[in-house]
């Protein structure tokens, strides 16, 4: 029994180890590399513009996928904090919310379509035939 | 002043006719508080033969009087509608609505009132101006006071409590509200350093209002006072960008108006006599505030202290009122702790300390409190308070021999309010 724990404790862990993101953007944002701080500003809404002047549209998953939890742990933040965050700067006004999408490829959908755009998708979800898009992190634990 | 006011209205007409036709984001959004309130109220005198007017109003004749009441009521507490229009992504429009216990205009009952409509233009997330009727930088709670779905607690700590209003002055303490204000975010390393500077009107009671007896040519709802006397304040502060940790100092000038004073005096201190109108009077806030959270805890507090300039008041009968020291104190300090993502826990302390002239107020309390988020949009609440006061303030004193001679009155007031109710967001 004891065995079967350790192989399922090593097959959990490395799979987490594996877990990896790419977060990608529009091809009109002018960055080809973006840190986890410029995320964690962008995510938090307390940025709304690229180094290049141009606008942010923040996109995030609407549930709790893995990739969720893995992007917000590489950028150090939980996403109960995210969230109360972003909740106190729709009430007073000073930001607008982030748009949402059910599954990577409505991700990779909507960066593609928009302007500015940025997103974060399993890595297992990359599709290189979709246009307008390129990674600009690659995030993992 | 007619300049800056011509200024403010020109900018807002020019951005809305010029962004209008790019605008692509408008959000409509609000928040509601309903409540059931039990008060168990207890007030106390300390002196016999006393004229106690004001809010009771009624003589009181016998030693150590005292009153015992309990009042159990439902009250839709408060519902904010708000409205934000971004245009492009650099200007926005923000609109709060808001009505006030059981508002019914028919029935006389609570209140309706534009809370914030202002214009926001974002040079850079260094510097945005922001023009309108603005709820101004000042110490934690002040720009999110009306937000109840993101407050814990029912009952705000006691400046910021609208029920208390009609008891307390928040313009003592914190300005309500600003009409100008350049502010900014400055990243450096893991910090923002938020800055503010504003200016507005310097007293709600300064406006002029429907009923003023003369309004001496100006409009209803405006403030006839010169810039000398307006409203100037900033706040400077610190916060990680993960946001766990704020601090931050504030500081205003602006002037009290003196007949805001004499209403309470006339009310409560003198009825029967009247006074001569008294000064305002110039005052300065300063402030300080401290948030950070680590680990399902959390801790907000803030501190507020007010000056006033000597303020001298004359009976037309007895000089019986003066003082060089006028002051008011304000901090709350309360202590959250989020037993999972759905639960949580408070308590928390506040208290009130006012110097005017001879009249002295020590008001407090102690909440504790909990909640239930039954899914991001709904909040089931619950909150203890136990809440006194003591007063002394002077009286004047009829004896036997019908002489009249100033006497010092103590008031003592213990209120216990048990408050459940829910907060939802729309």
């Amino acid at each position: 029994m004891k065995k079967i724990i350790i192989i399922l404790f090593t097959i959990l862990v490395s799979s987490l180890a594996n877990s990896q993101v790419y977060v990608v953007v529009n091809t009109s944002v002018e960055s080809d590399s973006v840190d986890c701080e410029k995320l964690l500003e962008i995510y938090t809404l307390n940025t709304n513009n690229w180094d290049d002047g141009g606008r942010i549209t923040v996109i995030d998953h609407k549930g709790d996928e893995n990739s969720k939890s893995v992007f917000y742990e590489c950028i150090k933040i939980n996403q109960k904090a995210v969230k109360k965050i972003r909740l106190k700067k729709l009430f007073t006004g000073s930001a607008k919310p982030p748009k949402s999408a059910t599954s990577d490829l409505e991700i990779l959908d909507l960066v593609s379509k928009t302007p500015g755009a940025v997103g974060y998708i399993d890595k297992n979800s990359l599709d290189t035939s979709i246009k307008n898009i390129k990674v600009v992190a690659v995030l993992d634990i | 002043m007619k300049k800056i006011s011509t200024f403010i209205i020109a900018f807002i007409i020019f951005t809305e006719f010029s962004y209008s036709e790019f605008s692509d984001d408008l959000y409509i959004y609000g928040a509601a508080q309903t409540i059931f309130l039990n008060e168990n109220f207890q007030q106390s005198f300390s002196q016999n033969q006393l004229q106690q007017g004001g809010i009771i109003g009624q003589r009181i004749d016998s030693q150590d009087t005292s009153f015992n009441k309990n009042r159990n009521s439902f009250m839709t507490q408060q519902v904010n509608l708000f409205v934000n229009k971004f245009y492009e992504d650099k200007l926005n429009f923000f609109f709060d609505m808001q009505f006030n216990q059981n508002y019914n205009s028919s029935e006389d009952l609570g209140s309706f009132s534009i809370q914030e409509a202002w214009v926001n233009y974002k040079l850079s997330n260094q510097f945005q101006i922001k023009a309108g009727q603005l709820f101004p930088a000042f110490n934690n709670l002040n720009e999110v006071k009306n937000r109840l779905n993101l407050l814990n607690y029912l009952f705000r700590p006691i400046v910021y409590e609208k029920i208390l209003s009609d008891v307390i002055s928040s313009e003592d303490f914190i300005p309500e509200t600003a009409f100008l204000q350049l502010h900014g975010q400055i990243p450096i390393s893991n910090f923002f350093i938020d800055w503010a500077a504003y200016m507005g009107n310097s007293e709600g009671s300064f406006l002029i209002s429907n009923t003023s007896p003369s309004s001496d040519g100006y409009l209803s709802g405006s403030d006839p006072n010169d810039l000398e006397k307006k409203l100037y304040g900033a706040r400077i502060g610190l916060r990680t960008k993960k946001e766990n940790f704020k601090i931050g100092v504030s500081g205003t000038r602006d002037y009290n108006d003196g007949n805001s004073y004499l209403k309470i005096l006339k009310l409560d201190l003198v009825n029967d006599y009247p006074v001569l109108p008294i000064e305002d009077q110039l005052r300065y806030r300063i402030g300080a505030d401290l948030s950070a959270n680590y680990k399902g805890f959390s801790i907000e507090s803030e501190y507020s202290f007010s000056h006033m300039e000597d303020i001298i008041f004359k009976n037309s009968e007895f000089n019986i009122y003066s003082s060089d020291e006028c002051w008011n104190r304000f901090y709350y300090v309360n202590l959250s702790y989020d037993i999972n993502d759905d639960i949580f826990t408070y308590i928390g302390y506040s208290e009130i300390l006012i110097g005017i002239l001879n009249f002295n107020s020590d008001s407090d309390y102690v909440t504790l409190g909990a909640g239930y988020r039954i899914n991001p949009w709904l909040t089931l609440k619950a909150q203890f308070i136990a809440y006194q006061q003591q007063v002394d303030y002077p009286i004047l004193w009829e004896n036997p021999q019908g002489e009249r001679r100033p006497r010092l009155q103590t008031m003592k007031l213990k209120n216990s309010i048990t408050i459940v109710g829910f907060s939802a967001q729309f």
